[in-house]
């Protein structure tokens, strides 16, 4: 993977769990300095989020699909973020799975094959509980 | 959610089995646990879905969003070859994203659900 990519991909998990509170000077000059800061009313992990993905777009010649379930507002509902890869014979799905503690925002995932479909495809069930 | 990997060869295409994964309790039912338990939930979650042999490759990195109302998907490590699309397919009433090559494509299957009453409900909307 190309080191500007990776670096991408690594700045952005650390905008997205980031909580907006300064850790030192020095990290947020290395890792950080080219995050917006939200104006008032605007929700930072939808403003950082998007952000991010404009500099993903920017790296990555605008590959990128989004599948809307419904009108595409805003939403302070919690986003569930998984890095996705596929080589050889296998593709995974690796995702970070915080604390979001403060209600209503909270979510849980259950993972298998699917109880309708075949026994061989795999079926992600993704919960948001108690929100929006 | 359901993932479903083909090899391409022309105009014809082969789906590749994924290996036996364990299935989810047919008798499974939504319970929302108790807020201390998710609350205590950090870490990682590792998915892996192990194909049977496919004979072209298909390589990426990228990243998923799940929000309640969109589901997007970045690649950030991809051929000059590879492409992605989304569309909603109104006879399934799901959406798809597909991600492919000359060679091999990935498909996406994704659907909405709403649990209303003790059931599942498809909120496909349009």
């Amino acid at each position: 993977m190309p080191q500007k990519t990776l670096g991408v991909i690594c700045a952005l998990f650390i905008a997205l769990v980031s909580d907006g509170t300064r850790a030192s000077a020095e990290t947020d000059a290395d890792v950080l300095s080219w995050l917006p800061q939200p104006a008032p009313g605007e929700d930072l992990l939808v403003v950082r989020r998007n952000a991010v993905m404009n500099k993903m777009a920017e790296v990555t010649n605008n590959r990128v699909t989004i599948v809307k379930f419904d009108d595409d507002f805003e939403t302070k509902c919690p986003t569930l973020t998984s890095l996705l890869s596929s080589a050889g014979n296998r593709l995974e799905l690796v995702t970070p799975i915080f604390s979001f503690s403060t209600p209503p925002k909270r979510l849980s995932i259950w993972r298998g094959a699917g109880r309708r479909g075949p026994s061989r495809t795999l079926s992600l069930k993704i919960l948001h509980v108690d929100m929006c | 959610m359901t993932v479903k990997r083909y090899d391409q060869d022309g105009v014809a295409e082969k789906e590749v089995q994924a290996r036996n994964l364990p299935r989810i309790d047919k008798d499974w039912v939504f319970k929302a646990r108790p807020a201390e338990d998710r609350d205590d939930k950090i870490g990682l979650s590792h998915s892996t879905v192990p194909f049977d042999n496919p004979s072209k490759p298909l390589n990426f990195t990228g990243i998923a969003f799940f929000v309640p109302t969109t589901f997007t998907v970045y690649l950030a490590n991809a051929e000059k070859d590879l492409t992605i699309a989304s569309e909603s397919n109104f006879l399934t009433h799901t959406y798809q994203v597909e991600i492919k090559n000359a060679q091999a494509a990935l498909r996406i299957s994704i659907n909405k659900e709403l649990y209303s009453n003790g059931q599942w409900v498809n909120a496909y909307s349009k």
